[in-house]
């Protein structure tokens, strides 16, 4: 059984201005985020229009992801980006119209990072394509972990595979041309989690993984815009997520109830010492408190 | 950290220096009309990516306007959204320059105060930005004018000299970032006898010229690599940041843009991601 979630938040607090963009299509397995390059031209239309053609597309478009993208998205995503453009223009005020013009010629054309998945329940199947910094993770019950996006990567002397985001990115452009190669794949479902993330969330996420702090239950655990909107606001005081954020998040399970594989855990080994309240007094547990949600994740897992 | 790393944020906004010549000479062949409308251009370009969808502003930048002939002049001073407000009032030129107005080209060339402005000016900006705790961009100082250091009872080599010695306390001005950045521009009204020259890398043997090189900031690798989407000027390694003798008013406008944008972008991860 597969169970989503998905929240989006700008890094200016309002999602009209956001240049990351999510779409799920439940019924249809099909989920996807995009990542508009910030110096680049209107990236949110790009963002979106990949999200949303990628999930009413029809068949099996990863038979073969090239002519998919070449018959069946591109030239879409090209009319729909130029269409955005100029209704947006149109709205503009004169001295508006001419900052515009200095930022179309400057950039020319739009791009955005693009991870994409369709998730068979019948076959026990995903696929997926990625271009990118964008990441698409695989967190196992069992402990399995896997990420997957087009940016430069490098092991560890424990032999852990860092993704770096420090570097360019590879991107789709507006103009139906791409900068880097698509890496897709396949893998068959596993009882765990599958997690489509934006950069700076994939950033957050490879991190608390590999320090033990199992980010996909911590997301799991948000139920709503808002907690995801608290949640991003406590990294965030912490130099993490300073970006638009987009999270697709899919529970896979596999019909039996599922055996706990990890440990029960305290709140203290769940998060590092930095994090914990210091000596604080009792205090009622409000939703606006500010550590509400470490305790709930706690919960989690004494459960 | 390295040089001209930190490029120009809301959490360590840069500051750009227009430092204009105001001296009679500018009159002529409407030079003085060229440039504040080439200046009006080069902020609309800085300015615009800085606007969000909504119409507002990240103010992740601060320009000031000096204008100097015996005296100097604070024409403006404001961050992006101050900015725009002027640009949307006064549209194609960016200060006055008329009979009536206070920055009437009239008088000499005194580089060496206005130099000494600049100095000051940007002193006062590292404070605040310290007081602030906030990380300092190296700024950008744009000089433009179409003489050479000239003092009231003065001779032209003791003005010269004056000149050096303050632009050289003004190119000693440094931050973690990387030292101040002084881009001189010379121009000329229209084509005359000499061709005009951009980001030479050995000092000139013309006097004139050599002055102005010598008071030029180097450019850095970044700026050069930078350099080379100019259509008209491409400088190379071991550059500085000048150009002298420019009449061509595409080639003047490109050139401001340019310096205007230059270090803006840090060497982060975020700046130009793709090559488009």
């Amino acid at each position: 059984m597969v169970r989503h979630k998905s929240f989006l938040l700008s890094k200016h607090d309002d999602v009209n201005l956001t240049q990351d963009w999510l779409e799920a299509e439940h019924e249809a397995g099909r989920y996807a985020v995009a990542d508009g390059v910030s110096n680049s031209y209107h990236p949110e239309y790009v963002a979106k229009a990949l999200c949303e053609l990628f999930t009413a597309l029809p068949g099996r478009p990863f038979d073969d992801w090239a002519e998919t993208c070449r018959r069946d998205i591109f030239p879409r995503m090209e009319e729909q980006w130029c269409a955005s453009v100029e209704e947006f223009v149109a709205s503009l005020t004169p001295f508006n119209r001419r900052l515009e013009a200095a930022r179309a010629e400057r950039w020319r054309d739009g791009a955005s990072t693009f991870c994409a998945i369709a998730v068979d329940e019948d076959s026990g199947n995903a696929d997926f394509a990625v271009i990118g910094d964008s990441t698409l993770f695989v967190v196992g019950d069992d402990g399995f972990y896997a990420s997957f996006c087009t940016s430069p990567s490098e092991e560890d002397e424990n032999g852990r595979l860092y993704i770096n985001y420090s570097t360019n990115t590879n991107a789709v452009v507006s103009d139906g041309t791409t900068v880097g190669e698509w890496r897709t794949g396949a893998f068959p479902l596993r009882a765990g989690f599958i997690v489509l993330l934006t950069d700076a969330m994939a950033k957050w996420f490879q991190q608390s993984h590999y320090a033990g702090l199992h980010p996909e239950r911590m997301l799991w655990e948000l139920e709503t815009q808002d907690e995801f909107a608290l949640f991003a606001k406590h990294w965030r005081e912490r130099g993490e997520m300073d970006d638009d954020l987009a999270v697709i998040i899919l529970q896979i399970e596999d019909g039996e109830p599922r055996q706990r594989m990890l440990p029960s855990l305290r709140m203290e080994q769940l998060l590092p010492a930095f994090l914990m309240p210091k000596s604080q007094p009792e205090k009622p547990q409000t939703r606006e408190s500010r550590f509400w949600l470490l305790r709930k994740i706690a919960d989690f897992f004494n459960r | 950290m390295a040089n001209y790393n930190l490029g120009w944020s809301t959490g360590h906004p840069g500051l750009l220096i227009y430092l204009v010549d105001l001296s009679g000479s500018m009159r002529w062949d409407e030079k003085i009309n060229r440039v504040s409308k080439t200046i009006s251009d080069a902020l609309f370009a800085t300015v615009a990516p800085s606007q969000l969808k909504d119409g507002s502003f990240l103010n992740n930048f601060e320009v000031r306007v000096i204008g100097y002939n015996q005296k100097t002049y604070d024409i403006f001073s404001g961050n992006v959204e101050q900015i725009a407000d002027r640009l949307n009032d006064v549209g194609d030129f960016f200060f006055e320059f008329g009979e009536n107005s206070p920055y009437k080209p009239q008088g000499l060339t005194h580089m060496a105060m206005a130099f000494e402005k600049v100095g000051d000016v940007v002193s006062q900006w590292i404070s605040r930005q310290n007081a602030a705790g906030r990380p300092t961009p190296a700024p950008m100082v744009l000089h433009i004018t179409d003489g050479f250091p000239e003092e009231k009872d003065t001779p032209d080599a003791l003005a010269e000299e004056h000149a050096r010695k303050a632009a050289a306390r003004l190119l000693d001005m440094v931050v973690p970032d990387g030292k101040l950045l002084l881009f001189n521009m010379h121009i000329d009204g229209k084509p005359g006898a000499t061709e005009p020259m951009y980001f030479p890398t050995s000092a000139p043997s013309d006097k004139r010229r050599k002055l102005l090189f010598d008071i030029s900031s180097p450019m850095e690798e970044i700026f050069v690599q930078r350099g080379g989407e100019l259509r008209n000027a491409k400088p190379q390694k071991g550059s500085r940041f000048m150009v002298s003798n420019v009449s061509n008013n595409n080639i003047l406008a490109e050139l401001i843009r340019f310096g205007s944008s230059v270090s803006s972008r840090g060497a982060g991860p975020r700046e130009t991601p793709i090559d488009i």
